[in-house]
């Protein structure tokens, strides 16, 4: 189990498809762009902490 | 170990269907180090050599690079935990493998060097993760020393039920080290091997083993990206790169700004994949602008 802490969530808009790309989340203390793919394990924590109710990610600007 | 001896093993490897590539640990001498050579971080993460996921628990101490000298030849480097402060729960050094389906009821064999500042008990530890469900099996004390010993576990692993999941589902080889008390504890030549044989320690190149390495963590100390009488605007495409190797999924990205930019802003990424990465800013400053940013890419399980 690798224990992370998530202060803050956003979506990303791929400015080429104006789709959602990427959550710019602050892990750690540190700036990360990780992809919506449930296997990854950045993700999949983002995810799990959203389910508990203790992370909101923010819409794209 | 007589001739006869190396000749029953080495029929054994081949009956188990591998003479090569027989390490499914990657890293297991610890010569690729992209993230740093030494960490004081205590939660778990992948903090110092690469493939290898650590915690210190609720002790405190360091785990860093060792430089082997004239021990152990021909291995390079081990990985030196020294635990400054007791925890109450083991710290541990693990390694997650891909892809449990290649580890369900199989016979495996683990086998690893160590040595320690006193006499300590290590206990190893697989996990074979099915259907998003841990299964913990054969736990053995491991009594090191202070000299450099090889020590062997043999296993035949669980057959659970239950489907197989992709996300979630692979294979674990763990090291628990003590509670209460202090010392220092040296590791290195992990391998483990499908069958019920310890082979010699495979030794690979330092360029394969960073291959594997990357497949799972990908570090670029510094793009250059710059211009000159280029117009103002956001979303300006700066950078991009195929990896070189394709990675375990698309990776998570984080920019080191250590060596600076100038006229620029709002770097992000966008439209990667597990073998590509794109980049783009805002260039503010028409008369010059340069980025010298690196970045990590992580896809590690």
């Amino acid at each position: 189990m690798n224990e992370m802490t998530i202060t803050s969530a956003q979506y990303l808009v791929d400015p080429t498809t104006n789709e959602k790309d990427r959550v710019k989340a602050t892990i750690d203390g540190v700036q990360m762009f990780v992809p919506l793919d449930p296997t990854n394990r950045h993700y999949a924590e983002i995810m799990r902490q959203v389910e508990a109710g203790t992370l909101t990610i923010q819409e794209a600007e | 170990m007589s001739k006869a001896r190396q000749l029953a093993d080495l029929g054994n490897v081949y009956d188990d269907g591998a003479l090569s590539n027989r390490n499914r640990i990657i890293n297991g001498d610890f010569s690729i180090w992209q993230r740093g050579t030494s960490s004081t971080t205590t939660g778990w993460g992948y903090h110092t050599a690469d493939r290898w996921n650590t915690t210190l628990r609720d002790g405190a101490g360091t785990m860093s690079q060792y430089d082997m000298g004239a021990e152990l030849r021909p291995f390079t480097y081990a990985l030196k935990t020294a635990i400054t402060s007791a925890a109450t729960s083991s710290p541990a050094i693990q390694q997650r493998i891909e892809d449990s389906r290649k580890f369900k009821n199989q016979t495996v064999t683990l086998s690893f060097y160590a040595k320690a500042s006193k006499n300590i008990t290590v206990d190893t530890y697989f996990n074979l993760i099915w259907a998003n469900t841990d299964n913990t099996t054969t736990a053995q004390s491991n009594s090191i020393t202070t000299s450099w010993q090889k020590f062997t576990l043999t296993a035949t692993l669980p057959d659970p039920t239950g489907t197989y999941n992709s996300t979630y589902d692979n294979f674990i080889c763990r090291f628990d080290l003590p509670i209460s008390d202090t010392y220092d504890f040296y590791l290195t030549g992990v391998q483990l091997e499908v069958g019920d044989t310890a082979t010699p320690f495979e030794h690979r190149s330092y360029g394969d083993e960073l291959a594997r390495c990357q497949r799972y963590y990908y570090k670029v100390s510094r793009i250059r990206a710059s211009a000159r009488g280029s117009t103002t605007g956001s979303n300006q495409s700066i950078y991009s790169s195929s990896f070189p190797t394709t990675m375990r999924v698309e990776p998570t990205l984080v920019w080191d700004t250590s060596n600076g930019q100038s006229g620029t802003s709002d770097h992000e990424f966008y439209g990667a994949s597990a073998e590509h990465v794109n980049a783009y800013c805002t260039i503010n400053d028409t008369s010059y602008w340069y980025i010298n940013y690196g970045y990590t890419a992580d896809a590690e399980l």
